[in-house]
Order: C-alpha cells, then sequence, then structure tokens
C-alpha cells in the first residue's frame, strides 16, 4: 500500500506564502499549526535566546514514537534475535499512518489508525515469532518450543525479549501480569504469541513514557533507563542498545562523565549520521522534485545538458550533494554554520550534475574540487536549493524559503480576499522583460511592496542560477506553449537585502548573499529553533530558552556543527521531565 | 457529549455484538417490522474538487413550459440555466421535477446516467458556505477550518470540528449499539480523509486517513470474517483487556498530566472499538466480498500505472463500501476523489486535485476553464466521471431491497458535493442526493434555494452575478436531522446548528443581511418530513 500522504497542498502554500507575504507581518509569532510557525522561545532581538538557569524547561508530553521510531524500534527489537521484522510485517508496517509535518516527528496525533496499525503490527510479528520453532528459540529459547514451557522460561523471556521492548525491566505487577498469560488455557506456542503480541501494543512500547526518576510529581530527573532512550532516540530514533540499557543498570548513566562518555558514543555511531541527515533533510526539503517538467520550454531549456538521457538521474545526484556537504561538515570535519553557507567545495560524484556546475566529478578520495572561481558557495548556491519545477525561477519562492527556512521569519499569510484582483496569478512571460523584471513590476506596488521588499532582493539576488542551478549571465526567454526562443536578455543580480539586525547590504550575487545570510546573527538561532523541533517533536517555547541558547551559542562562537548537535543532549534539561 | 471509555462500557460493548438484526427481517413479524422497526439509516458522503460550472453542473434545458433564467429574469440574473417556476408548497423558493429534465439529462455532468434514480434524488441549488472563497476539503460536511492555508480560517478563529459523518459515527442515537467500524473512510489518491473527527471525545479534532486500496478494506471488515454458523472465538479478543488494562493502570500514574491523561484515553478507545469488533459476528445474510487484489495504483496521476487498474479500484472501493452497509458493519461511509478520470480530449486519462496548478491536473482545469475550451471539457469530464462511475454506483448498488419493499438506498443519504462551489468560489455549492433517509426527505427534485427576488447580487462571475441562497449549514441539519439526530446532539459550540456561522467580508460574499441568520438551525425548508 502506498503510504499515506499529506494532501497536496503544498503548491499553494508556496504560492501564496511567497506572494501573500505582502501584507504579513515578520518577525512576529504564528498560530500556524504547520510549526513554521513556532513560538519564539524567548529570543531577543540580537537572535540569542532568554535562558533562566532558574526556571523549569518546557511541559514534556506524553508521546507515542514516531512512525519512524516505531519502525526502527521494531527493526532493532527483533534484529536483535535474527528475525527481520521489516520484512515479516512489511504489509503492516506500510499502513502505519505516516507523520507529517514541518518535521514529520512533530506529527503527534494519535488517530484510530495509528492503534490498529500497532494491533495489525503485533499480530503479525506474534505470530511470524512463534510460528515455527526456529524463530521462537531465537525469541525466547529453546525451552519454549515445549508443549507447556516452564516458568523459568516465561521468566527468562521476560526478562530478555520484555525488558528490551520496554527499554527497562519489567515491573513485579507487570511480570505477574504477563507470566499470568500461562493459565493453562493456552499451549506453549499460543503463551509466547500472546505475550509478544501484548508486549508490542503495551504503553511502554508504544510512548515515551518517563514516568521514573528522583523528584516532585510535576518536575523530576529522569531516571536511568527512561535517560537511555530519550538519549537512544535522540541520536537514534530507535531503542537503546544494550550497552547504553548496561549503563543504566550500572549507574553510570547517572554519573556526568559517564553520561558525557554515552553521549560521545552515541554521537559518533553511524546511526546518528543517519539521523542528522533526516535532519537536514527535513529542514531543507532535500529530494522535494520528483521529476523534471515536461514541457516543450522546459525541453529547450534543458538543451545541452544529459537530462533525460540514460543513466543521468541530475535530481538524484543534486539531493546527494547536500547530503554529501552536510556530512562532510557535520561529521567528517570540524565544519561550522557558516561552512555550510560559504564553502565553494564540490561534493557532487555524478558526471551529469558536475557538468551543470563546471567542475569535476569528485573521485572519493582526492579533494574535494572547488567550484569555478566566483560563482558558488554553500547551500543557498546548490542546485538542489535552487532547483524550481518550471524553466523559470521564481525568486519570491526563493526568498520566502530563505527568510522561512534558513532565518526563521515567520510570514503570516494575508487574507487573499484583501489582494487586488489576480495578486497571486504569476506575472505572464513576455520577450522584453527579464523574470525579475517581471516580478518586480507585478509587486511594486502596496499592498504588495511592503512584504516584497523583504522578499524579492534575496531571490534576484540568486538570479545568476536558473531553475536547475546552472550559473548563467543571460536569461533565455522561451515561449511557454512552444518552447520557441523568444530573446536573450542580460541577468541583473544586484539587491540590497535587510536581514536581521545587520542593517542594509549590497549584494550581487549567491556568494555574496550567502556572506549576507550568515553574517546576520540569525542562522545559529535559525538552526537551534530546527533541531530542537525536529528532536523533541514540538515547537518551541520560552522556557525552552536554554537548550536553544546552548545550540546558538555554539554556533555563534564559531563551534562545530558536530558540538551544537550535541550540546542538547548535554544541556541539563534534556536529563529532566516537567509535567502539566 | 464527551465519550469517555471507562471500564464499563468497554466490557459492555461485547454485549453488542448482536448486530444483523436489519438484516433478517423474516426473524421478525412483517406487520411488527412495518409499523414499529424505524429503517436503519446510512450516510454516504462523496467529495468531488474544484468546483463546478454553473452552466455544466445545473439544468439549461428547457422542456414545455420551462424558460432560461436569461428568459425569465434577464439582466445579471442570466446564466443560461432553467428558470423553475413552481413554487414549492409552504415556501417562497421554487422546485420542479427531476423527471421532467430526463429526456436530456439534469446537465452536462448528471447525465441521463443518473436518470434511473431521479425520483430519489434531489438537485439542491442555492447552498450557501457563509465564508466564502477559495477550497474547503472540510466544509462539504462542516468541518470550515479544513480548507486551503491561503484562507487563513484557522487564524481567523474557525476551530477545526467534526465532520458531521462523524458526529454520526459517534453518536448513540444512530448507533445505538457500536457498529464494527464506526465509519469508513474511503479515497481515491492521498490517503487525508475528508473526515475530521474528536471520536466522540470533545477533544483534539483530527484528519482521519483513509482507505485507497480495497484489500486493505477487506481485511478490516472481513478478514476475521466469522462465518454466522461457524462462530469461532478470536485469540486476540481476550488478550485485549489486559493490553486496556495497562494502559489504565499507567494512566493512573501520578506523573501522568492533563494532556498525557487525553492521549491515553483516546488510545484506550480505539482498544475497545478492536475488541469489539474482533467480537462481533455479521448478521445471517451478510454476503462476504472475495478478497480483491493488491492493486497500488499509484498516485498522482502521472505515477498510476494502469487506468483500468484505477477504475477497478474505484469499483471495489464501493463494492467493499456497500457489502459492509449492507452486512451493517458500518452505516457511515466517505469518498474523496482528489484522484478521477478524463475522457474530454477522447483519450482515457487520470487527473488528480493539486493545488500547484500543474498542467494537467483538475485543479489547474479548473482555474484556466473559462478560457480554454480543452480544460473546461476536461472539467466537466472529470466531474462527469465522479458523477456516474462513483455516485451512480452507490445508487445503483444500494438500490436493492432491505425490506418491507424498501431499498437500502431508500433508508440511506448518499451525498454528492465538492470542496468549491460554482466557478471555484463557494456560492452555490454542488449538491446532490440520493436517498431518502428511510422518508426522512422528500425526494425527486430540483430545488431552487437561491434568492432571485432578492437585492444581493455580486457581479463578479464570468458567467454572471452571485446571488446568495441559504446557508449551506441548514443542509447539513437536514442531514444530521434525517439521520435521526436531534440539535442537542450536534450543537457544541453555542451557534445554532452545524458547521461555522461567522462570515467574513470579502469581495466573494454577501453581507449578514442576506441570509435569515435566525433560521440557522433548521433543516432546509420544503424537503424536511422530520
Amino acid at each position: 500500500m502506498a503510504p499515506m500522504r499529506e494532501r497536496t497542498t503544498t503548491g499553494l502554500a508556496l504560492l501564496t506564502a511567497s506572494l501573500a507575504g505582502c501584507l504579513g507581518t515578520i518577525g512576529e509569532p504564528s498560530a500556524d499549526r504547520t510549526g513554521m510557525g513556532p513560538g519564539s522561545g524567548g529570543q531577543l532581538p540580537d537572535g540569542s535566546f532568554v535562558c533562566d538557569p532558574d526556571g523549569m524547561p518546557s511541559v514534556s508530553p506524553l508521546r507515542r514514537l514516531s512512525a519512524q521510531q516505531y519502525k526502527n524500534t521494531l527493526r532493532d527489537l527483533f534484529g536483535t534475535y535474527g528475525v527481520d521484522a521489516p520484512a515479516e510485517a512489511a504489509a503492516e508496517l506500510d499502513r502505519v499512518p505516516v507523520d507529517v509535518g514541518t518535521f514529520q516527528i512533530m506529527d503527534s496525533r494519535l488517530s484510530d489508525q495509528h492503534v490498529r496499525a500497532y494491533y495489525r503490527v503485533a499480530d503479525r510479528l506474534a505470530a511470524a515469532v512463534t510460528l515455527d520453532d526456529e524463530s521462537l528459540r531465537a525469541v525466547a529459547g529453546d525451552c519454549a518450543v515445549q508443549a507447556a514451557p516452564d516458568a523459568g522460561c516465561i521468566d527468562a523471556f521476560l526478562a530478555g525479549f520484555g525488558a528490551l521492548a520496554f527499554r527497562r525491566p519489567l515491573t513485579d505487577e507487570e511480570h505477574d501480569r504477563y507470566a499470568a498469560l500461562d493459565d493453562g488455557t493456552r499451549d506453549g506456542r499460543e503463551v509466547f504469541r500472546a505475550l509478544v503480541f501484548s508486549i508490542l501494543q503495551a504503553p511502554a512500547f508504544v510512548y515515551h513514557v518517563e514516568l521514573e526518576g528522583e523528584g516532585s510529581d510535576t518536575f523530576y530527573e529522569l531516571g536511568p533507563y527512561e535517560l537511555a532512550s530519550r538519549l537512544s532516540y535522540h541520536f537514534w530514533q530507535s531503542m537503546p542498545d544494550r550497552q547504553l540499557l548496561d549503563a543504566a543498570a550500572d549507574g553510570s548513566l547517572s554519573t556526568d562523565e559517564g553520561y558525557a562518555a554515552q553521549v560521545d558514543r552515541l554521537f559518533a555511531d553511524p546511526r546518528t549520521h543517519e539521523t542528522v541527515q533526516g535532519f537536514y533533510t527535513e529542514w531543507w526539503h532535500v529530494g522535494w522534485l520528483s521529476a523534471f517538467p515536461d514541457t516543450p520550454a522546459f525541453h529547450t531549456f534543458a538543451e545541452g545538458t544529459t537530462i533525460g538521457e540514460p543513466g543521468a538521474d541530475h535530481l538524484a545526484a543534486m539531493a546527494d550533494e547536500i547530503h554529501a556537504m552536510a556530512e562532510h561538515f557535520t561529521f567528517e570535519s570540524d565544519g561550522s554554520l557558516r561552512d555550510l553557507f560559504t564553502t565553494d567545495l564540490s561534493f557532487t560524484r555524478s558526471p551529469h550534475l558536475a557538468a551543470l556546475y563546471g567542475v569535476e566529478p569528485w573521485d572519493g578520495v582526492s579533494d574535494y574540487p572547488h567550484m569555478p572561481a566566483g560563482q558558488r558557495s554553500g547551500i543557498l548556491t546548490r542546485a538542489e536549493f535552487l532547483l524550481n519545477d518550471s524553466h523559470l525561477t521564481h525568486p519570491i519562492h526563493r526568498g520566502a524559503v530563505v527568510r522561512r527556512r534558513m532565518l526563521c521569519e515567520v510570514f503570516e499569510q494575508p487574507d487573499p480576499a484583501t489582494l487586488p484582483d489576480g495578486a497571486l496569478t504569476p506575472p505572464p512571460v513576455t520577450a522584453d522583460q527579464t523574470t525579475r523584471q517581471r516580478f518586480e513590476n507585478k509587486t511594486r506596488n502596496q499592498p504588495c511592496a511592503g512584504c516584497h521588499s523583504q522578499m524579492n532582493p534575496i531571490g534576484f539576488a540568486l538570479e545568476r542560477y536558473d531553475s536547475i542551478g546552472r550559473f548563467r549571465d543571460e536569461e533565455t526567454i522561451l515561449d511557454e506553449a512552444t518552447g520557441e526562443i523568444l530573446a536573450y536578455l542580460p541577468i541583473d543580480s544586484a539587491a540590497t537585502v535587510e536581514l536581521g539586525a545587520s542593517g542594509p547590504r549590497e549584494v550581487d550575487s549567491g556568494i555574496g548573499l550567502s556572506e549576507a545570510v550568515v553574517d546576520s546573527g540569525m542562522t545559529e538561532g535559525c538552526f537551534a529553533k530546527q533541531y530542537f523541533r525536529f528532536t523533541f517533536g514540538r515547537d518551541e517555547v520560552d522556557d525552552d530558552g536554554c537548550a536553544l541558547e546552548e545550540v546558538r551559542d555554539t554556533l555563534a562562537r564559531g563551534g562545530s556543527l558536530r558540538d551544537a548537535l550535541r550540546s542538547i543532549a548535554l544541556d541539563e534539561s534534556f536529563r529532566t521531565r516537567r509535567v502539566d | 457529549m464527551a465519550r469517555r471509555v471507562g471500564r464499563r462500557i468497554f466490557l459492555s460493548t461485547a454485549a453488542g455484538a448482536a448486530l444483523g438484526l436489519p438484516f433478517m427481517p423474516s426473524l421478525v413479524p412483517r406487520d411488527v417490522l412495518a409499523q414499529a422497526v424505524p429503517p436503519t439509516k446510512r450516510f454516504v458522503g462523496i467529495l468531488a474538487y474544484s468546483g463546478q460550472f454553473v452552466g455544466d453542473y445545473y439544468p439549461t434545458a428547457t422542456p414545455a413550459g420551462y424558460q432560461t433564467r436569461d428568459q425569465m429574469y434577464g439582466g445579471e440574473r442570466s446564466d443560461g440555466t432553467t428558470a423553475l417556476h413552481e413554487t414549492m408548497p409552504g415556501t417562497p423558493h421554487k422546485w420542479a421535477r427531476l423527471s421532467d429534465f430526463a429526456q436530456s439529462g439534469l446537465s452536462n455532468v448528471l447525465t441521463s446516467a443518473l436518470n434511473p434514480y431521479l425520483d430519489k434524488m434531489l438537485l439542491l441549488r442555492g447552498l450557501d458556505v457563509l465564508q466564502g472563497t477559495s477550497h474547503g476539503y472540510g466544509m462539504f460536511l462542516g468541518n470550515n477550518a479544513a480548507c486551503a492555508a491561503a484562507d487563513q480560517f484557522e487564524s481567523r478563529g474557525l476551530g477545526h470540528r467534526p465532520t458531521i459523518d462523524q458526529i454520526l459515527a459517534y453518536s448513540d442515537a444512530f448507533y445505538p449499539s457500536a457498529p464494527k467500524m464506526r465509519s469508513l473512510p474511503l479515497g481515491t489518491g492521498s490517503t487525508g480523509a475528508i473526515s475530521y473527527s474528536d471520536y466522540g471525545q470533545g477533544g483534539e479534532v483530527e484528519q482521519l486517513s483513509c482507505y485507497i486500496e480495497p484489500q486493505n478494506v477487506w481485511q478490516d471488515l472481513f478478514g476475521d470474517f466469522m462465518a454466522p454458523d461457524q462462530p469461532v472465538e478470536n485469540p486476540n479478543r481476550s488478550l485485549m483487556n489486559a493490553i486496556h488494562e495497562d494502559y489504565t493502570r499507567v494512566r493512573g500514574h501520578r506523573r501522568i498530566g492533563v494532556a498525557d491523561r487525553e492521549t491515553l484515553e483516546r488510545h484506550m478507545a480505539f482498544l475497545a472499538d478492536i475488541e469489539r469488533e474482533l467480537g462481533q459476528t455479521p448478521g445471517a445474510s451478510c454476503i462476504r466480498p472475495d478478497e480483491p487484489p493488491f492493486l497500488d495504483v499509484g498516485y498522482p496521476w502521472y505515477e498510476v500505472s494502469s487506468i483500468e487498474d484505477f477504475r477497478l479500484t474505484v469499483s471495489l472501493l464501493i463494492d467493499m463500501a456497500v457489502a459492509a452497509i449492507r452486512c451493517d458493519l458500518t452505516r457511515v461511509v466517505t469518498m474523496s476523489l482528489e484522484m478521477a478520470i478524463t475522457d474530454a480530449m477522447g483519450t482515457v486519462a487520470n487527473s488528480y486535485h493539486s493545488s500547484d496548478d500543474v498542467a494537467g491536473d483538475w485543479h489547474d482545469y479548473a482555474h484556466d476553464a473559462v478560457d480554454d475550451a480543452n480544460d473546461h471539457a476536461h472539467l466537466v469530464s472529470l466531474n462527469k466521471w465522479t458523477a456516474t462511475d462513483v455516485f451512480a454506483k452507490f445508487m445503483e448498488r444500494l438500490d436493492v431491497e432491505e425490506a418491507e419493499g424498501k431499498t437500502f438506498l431508500d433508508n440511506s443519504l448518499v451525498v454528492m458535493g465538492s470542496e468549491l462551489a460554482m466557478d471555484h468560489y463557494l456560492l452555490s455549492m454542488p449538491t446532490v442526493v440520493a436517498g431518502g433517509a428511510g422518508g426522512a426527505l422528500t425526494t425527486g427534485y430540483y430545488v431552487d434555494y437561491t434568492n432571485l427576488d432578492g437585492d444581493y447580487a455580486n457581479p463578479i462571475m464570468p458567467w454572471g452575478v452571485l446571488i446568495p441562497g441559504l446557508p449551506y449549514n441548514r443542509f447539513l441539519v437536514t442531514c444530521l436531522q434525517a439521520m435521526g439526530l436531534q440539535p442537542n446532539e450536534y450543537e457544541r459550540w453555542g451557534e445554532p446548528g452545524y458547521a461555522h456561522t461567522t462570515m467574513f467580508d470579502n469581495p466573494y460574499n454577501f453581507p449578514d443581511p442576506a441570509y435569515d441568520m435566525s433560521q440557522l438551525g433548521a433543516p432546509l425548508p420544503g424537503i424536511f418530513n422530520g
């Protein structure tokens, strides 16, 4: 079954987010439920967050495992016993509702489809591991295949599989309740099927249950097993491994040294790389375009490239390049946030994408090639970011994305009923106007000019890159219906941008814009917010200021991305829970 | 009426397993059945996308005795559609027998394929969404906050509310005993349902996900089917109780917060539903459909590998829904047709509704239809397909005798609407109804609630003017009351009737005086029999 898909309003939302920014207000909190409209997190005009060391962290609601966490946990739990849960329950797992939101993990909805999916998966896996002797032996030991397993066999299963599933030892009460399933009405195999079925639907498996630890009923330090789980889901999006559970059991995780050692260990694990790449993917919408347009205009536009040729997979290469860049600066080096925005290194191994850039593909061994001088720097100038589903660029969209996604500014969408007729209709292509000129004319008057003066210059500075990311000095004007070339017009990418509190700044290229963005003082705080949302699955609020400031300050001081990503887990608030 | 699942309810649901009695009329004396047993009612809501064009959706033919609006009114009332001249008794509104238009078919969209059911249908014109403007996925069934992001209805104060299908799904009046599945949301393309629910608990309202794969419907409704003469206890059923208790224990922990408790209670309610379903046996006359193949047709339209598979998917989804209705496994079905078929250019092709304005999609056709004949043809073709291949198919398959000469269709309400109204706006929502909800509605008529004699007209349409009618809210009230609900079972927000009543001031709308807001809580005049 195809996974649950988000209703396809994205395009309209982007269009209106950009054009409709006309009447919006920048920098104000939003009631938007998508997560793009955050709380302030106690942020000050200089971008820093207010951290009250004596304050309490924000409330941590009880959350179900995200869809990804749920699947990863099943994979790792059963994988411990050599059982391929994703394969055994592929059809059932396919029906787990897909999380949707700014970051998928922010989807905390619980519908009947979730609970039905948990039921189906539990039913399927319980049957799968108890139907044949080999699987049952793997999960519950040799004793489990007896017609009537003794109490010790069930005890061992609960201490093994049960404790792994719950990410902690079972309480005596839980143990007795599960053991009571062997009440003489079930044969041995059915007892274990019932146990697996029940355990996989228990709150301790399906939810992040964090109820133990020292403190009051409303604010307390997490118990060691709960802390182990919080760490592992933070870094790995999955259950703790044996080493982490052992550290919880022997008390070492409760010491500062032991905790720091586990943070280091988990961060170095390849699963953390996967998680962090997931963060970048969602933050930057990597891979958003699934196919190039199939229009006469685009075919003319793409002439001279290998797009459409057998074996040419430009879109995958564009996404891969972003992942390679993020991997390099996050894990392979002590890269900084500035590096992500200013590097002129090329990371693509694809000859097709390299040809668009005018560089040699990276061979995987040598130093990374440099982009042609004066053409590119960092994420804002890479094809994946510049991509549009048209032969035309959309400078307003680009500007809005920079402000919303990279600077975390909030655009309230205007009431469309108050816009002039045709305000949301893109300006028509004419042979005598560049894209910039068309959009300038479209938005030069009020009420649009107010906010478009904030977005347009950013997009105009990026006009030296076409809609597949090629660097250009002139724009080819095409007849949209026939693909006929109408004109070649010179590119004007000079613009005045005003970002954050840094005042007006003249830029004339993507390189200058990237410098301005990273100098704005807003990117560090935005990174902190986005990562906070990604890892905690909710919007930040004022009480989260300390955790946010930890990340922001690390980056603002020129610290590495690696240190910034580790810093939330090292903040004291990470080890506590507050209840409403 | 919050629905909290306590232990008592959890246990008692097992006793509600004796469903299917409506399918065993032979066990009940005929005279008693005819006089004392109220019909079992069902609700089916079908949503198309991108609205309609007025001249394609409403009749334009002029059978003997009829004129067009142009001829009867002229001026800004002219739009090429047929003017009605017969006054509906007891109302100021006009109506006409649908059968009067049988020769030509009702319209380009509502073609002669619907003719066999004209006496069981209602075509309603002049039902306006008060907020005006743009796409409203939830407005069809009463959650007006669920709309295109550009409209900002949420930030303008409209909170999400359950759609009426979900009000029915969790109504004790509608379901005297709990069914196997309270509602069956279906869809083509996106798995986001048009149903929004608080699960009868009064908490947060969420969009449901819908079934797009017939096999999944079959698995959940018929997969654990137990033949009436061979009852077999599902071994999982006895385990669900212990799982439920596990949640009860966590819920009672001193460190569980208020929101945490609500989450756990919601989870427990769903567990209770599953346990109840595991214990149910179908009625004796219930026929288990064959398991459909897994088709996975793809989405969006350019990913659809086979038009025929898509057709089969839609047909099987309807089959599964009708089978579920006939087995009384559910009484509520919704279907979102985000993907549909057009053959306007002679080649059969898929289309889907995307707000991206992608050339070739339903939304794009609707936007460009005014000036582009091809796009107009596609728009008509897509809507014609929804009317003939979905709406009519539901009618056909439900129009089989249930009891005492009445068909399932007679006792149902099958409603087809759109997330937009005429010409991509929200005035005069396309609304066609089949079935009479067991006699609660008068059928067989085209009813025009447009206030053609009023002062308000809004000359912004390419085809003429907007003229207000009655609030669409009253149609929702009509549906709810036709299904047997009283106002105290659905009026929860201090507003009369159902759906949001806030009016927004914008160019596509009318000021308050255009509508009689004092009647918001009343069913539509002239067609509701109580």
